[in-house]
C-alpha cells in the first residue's frame, strides 16, 4: 500500500471515527468499580433464577406426566356416557425474574449551569463537563467568583482560558484564536504557561519503522514547530508521550511507553531550551512493573508508580527531585488512574492506596506526612491543579450518586479543594468528571 | 505478545484494580472500534461499558496461551458492538453505491480528496472498513486483527489487499474525471 493512501485512510478515520469523549476510561472503569460487587450479586441472582427455572420446567414435566397417566387411566376405564376430560394442571414456569437494578438515582435536571461563565481571562477556572450534556464544558473559577457554561469545546490549557480542538485554538466565548494543523493520533500538550503547545512525533503506528528516533518539538499557538530533541524511538507499538511540558520552568518530562500493556521503559527530563537531558532512569521489563509516570505541571517533580504482585496488590510511588534524586517512597498509586496527581510545584501529591484505590490522601511529598485524607470508600475520579503559586489541588471523588441524562447514567463525582495546608472546601456536588 | 503476567494473575484472582490496570490503556481504542461498528458514540460507550462487565466476568478463564489480552479485549466489545447493532430497531441508511460516470458529482466535488475516499470507504463491506481500521488507525497486526474477527491472519491480509484494491480505482476514477 502506498503512503499516501495510508495517510488518506488514516485522515478519514480521524474524520469519521475521531477521539473518544473525554473521560470515556474514567467513566467506564467508575461504573465498572460501582457493578464489582453488584456483579456478584448478579450472578448469585442468575442461579437462583436457573434454579426457579429447573424447578418450573420439572413441575411441566412432571404435569405432563401426571397427565398423560390420567389419560391412560380414563381410557382404560372410560364408560360411554361419561367421557372423562381431564385438566392439565401443571406448574407454571417461573416467570423470569428481572434484572437488578444498578442504575442509582437522578441527581439533577438538564438545566444544571444555566447561565454563561463570565469571569475576566484573567480568573483562572477548572473546566469541567456539563453533568447532563456531555459536549458542554462548564467552568468553575477557582477564586469562587463564577460557575457558568462555555462556549468553547476541546482540551483546556492549564488556567481553563484556551481550548485546543483538532484544527483550531478557542477562547471561552469559542471565538478561533489561532489555527493549528493537528497530526498524528495523539493531540498536543499544552505547556505551562498556556500559550505554547508541545508535541512528539512520531507517533506509535503501523508503518512506524522499529527504531525511528521520536522528537520533542514546541510551538507558539498558530506557529512553527521548533524541534528541541530526540529522545528514544518509536515503533508499531511503542512510543514516547509528553509527562510535562513547562516553559516557564524549561523543561519537560518524557516518557517511552509500550502501548500493548501498561509498562513503561524510560524517562527522560530534558531542558527545552537546549535539548539537554538533565536526569533520566531505565526500567527494565519485569515484576514490578512501572505502570505509570506522572509529573508535576513544572516537570520539577516525577513520580514513577510501580505495582507490586502477588499475593499484595498494591502500588508503590517513588518521587523524583529536580535533579533525579529520590524524594521519598509511597504506598499508593499517584493521582489514580487521573495521570494528574501533584500540585503546581510538585510540593503535595494525591495518593489514592487500598487494593480498590478508595483510600485517597494528599500528601507533603517533602516531609512524608499526610495533609488531607479523603472521605472513605471515594475513589479519584480526575484531578485538576491550580495554575502558578494557588498551591490547591482540585479533586473530583466519585461517590455512589450518578446523573440520568439523555446518553444513560453516568457517574457524579464531588468536587474538593485541597490547599498546600490540607484544608479541603467540597466547592462543588455531582459534577460530571471533566 | 505475551500476557502481562502478574496483572493477569491478579486480575484472574479477583483483584479489579489489576483488571483495570490491564484494560485502562484499551479503553480509547476499544470504544473507537465500538464506534465504528456502531456509529455513536453514546450507544459505543454503552457497548464499551457492557463489554468491560463481561471481560470482567471471563477474565478469571483467560488462558495462559491467550497470546494478546489486547485481541482478547477487542473481541469481547466487537462481539458486544455487532451484537447491540443487530439489536437495535432502526439500522443505519447505506447509501447507494457511488458510481464513476455522468451521474457522478461536480469538478469542485473531485477536488476533495476525503470525498472521495468516503466514496470509496462507502462501496466496502463492513468487516473490510473495520480491517482498515483496526490496521491503520488502531495500529493491530494482521494477526491479531484476525482474532478479533474470527478470521485467519490470511484471510485478514487478503481481504485487506482486496478492499485497498478495490479502492484504488475508485480513486482513481474521481481523479480521471
Amino acid at each position: 500500500m502506498d503512503d499516501r493512501l495510508r495517510q488518506e485512510l488514516i485522515a478519514y478515520f480521524d474524520h469519521e471515527v475521531g477521539r473518544p469523549p473525554a473521560g470515556i476510561r474514567d467513566r467506564v472503569l467508575h461504573k465498572l468499580g460501582q457493578s464489582g460487587v453488584v456483579d456478584r450479586d448478579r450472578m448469585t441472582d442468575r442461579r437462583v433464577r436457573l434454579l426457579l427455572q429447573v424447578a418450573g420446567v420439572a413441575g411441566f414435566v412432571i404435569a405432563v406426566a401426571a397427565f398423560a397417566g390420567l389419560l391412560i387411566f380414563t381410557r382404560l376405564h372410560q364408560t360411554p356416557t361419561v367421557p372423562a376430560r381431564p385438566r392439565a394442571s401443571a406448574l407454571p414456569i417461573a416467570p423470569p425474574t428481572a434484572e437488578p437494578t444498578v442504575a442509582p438515582t437522578p441527581a439533577v435536571s438538564p438545566t444544571r449551569v444555566p447561565t454563561a461563565f463570565s469571569a475576566p481571562d484573567s480568573v483562572s477556572a477548572i473546566v469541567f463537563s456539563d453533568p447532563v450534556d456531555r459536549t458542554q464544558k462548564d467552568a468553575i473559577a477557582w477564586d469562587g467568583s463564577g460557575l457558568g457554561r462555555l462556549a468553547a469545546d476541546g482540551a483546556p490549557n492549564p488556567a481553563g482560558t484556551l481550548f485546543l480542538t483538532t484544527t483550531s485554538v478557542k477562547d471561552r466565548q469559542g471565538r478561533t484564536v489561532a489555527s493549528v494543523t493537528v497530526t498524528g493520533k495523539k493531540p498536543p500538550s499544552w505547556s505551562d504557561d498556556g500559550r505554547m503547545l508541545c508535541r512528539t512525533t512520531p507517533d506509535a503506528g503501523v508503518g512506524v519503522v522499529s527504531g525511528t528516533p521520536v522528537s520533542l518539538q514546541v510551538s507558539a499557538l498558530g506557529g512553527a514547530w521548533r524541534t528541541v530533541g530526540q529522545y528514544g524511538t518509536a515503533s508499531e507499538n511503542s512510543g514516547v508521550d509528553i509527562a510535562a511540558c513547562s516553559t516557564l520552568n524549561d523543561r519537560a518530562v518524557l516518557v517511552g511507553r509500550m502501548y500493548q500493556g501498561p509498562s513503561v521503559r524510560q524517562l527522560w527530563v530534558v531542558q527545552l531550551s537546549t535539548g539537554l537531558v538533565l536526569w533520566s532512569r531505565s526500567f527494565p521489563s519485569g515484576d514490578p512493573t512501572v505502570i505509570n509516570v506522572v509529573a508535576s505541571r513544572d516537570g520539577a517533580s516525577v513520580a514513577v508508580g510501580r505495582a507490586t504482585c502477588c499475593p499484595t496488590s498494591a502500588f508503590t510511588t517513588t518521587v523524583y527531585g529536580p535533579s533525579g534524586g529520590q524524594v521519598g517512597t509511597f504506598d499508593g498509586h499517584a493521582g489514580g488512574w487521573a495521570g494528574t496527581a501533584f500540585s503546581w510545584n510538585g510540593s503535595r501529591m494525591i495518593l489514592a492506596a487500598g487494593t480498590d484505590e478508595t483510600q485517597v490522601t494528599v500528601v507533603d511529598v517533602h516531609a512524608g506526612t499526610t495533609v488531607w485524607r479523603a472521605p472513605p470508600g471515594l475513589k479519584v475520579a480526575g484531578v485538576v491543579v491550580e495554575p502558578l503559586d494557588g498551591g490547591r489541588l482540585g479533586i473530583a471523588l466519585n461517590g455512589t450518586g450518578a446523573f440520568a441524562g439523555p446518553d444513560g447514567y453516568v457517574p457524579a463525582a464531588d468536587l474538593y479543594l485541597v490547599d498546600a495546608a490540607g484544608r479541603a472546601r467540597k466547592v462543588d456536588t455531582q459534577i460530571r468528571p471533566w | 505478545m505475551g500476557l502481562e503476567s502478574g496483572l493477569v494473575d491478579r486480575a484472574r484472582a479477583g483483584d479489579l484494580a489489576a483488571f483495570e490496570a490491564l484494560v485502562s490503556p484499551l479503553i480509547e481504542p476499544a470504544s473507537q472500534l465500538a464506534r465504528a461498528i456502531l456509529r455513536d458514540w453514546h450507544e459505543a460507550e454503552d457497548a464499551v461499558q457492557e463489554a468491560t462487565f463481561k471481560a470482567w466476568r471471563a477474565v478469571g478463564k483467560l488462558r495462559d496461551e491467550t497470546p494478546s489480552l489486547r485481541a482478547w479485549y477487542l473481541t469481547i466489545v466487537a462481539n458486544e458492538a455487532r451484537s447491540r447493532r443487530r439489536g437495535r430497531w432502526w439500522s443505519i441508511v447505506r447509501l447507494a453505491d457511488p458510481r464513476c460516470d455522468s451521474d457522478g458529482p461536480g469538478p469542485e466535488e473531485h477536488a476533495s480528496q476525503s470525498v472521495d475516499l468516503e466514496r470509496a470507504m462507502r462501496r466496502l463491506t463492513d468487516r473490510e472498513r473495520l480491517i482498515l481500521l483496526m490496521h491503520f488507525y488502531l495500529d493491530l497486526p494482521l494477526d491479531e486483527i484476525g482474532r478479533v474477527l474470527g478470521l485467519s491472519t490470511q484471510g485478514v491480509k487478503s481481504r485487506m489487499y482486496r478492499a485497498t484494491r478495490s479502492m484504488r480505482p475508485a480513486l482513481r476514477c474521481q481523479e480521471e474525471v
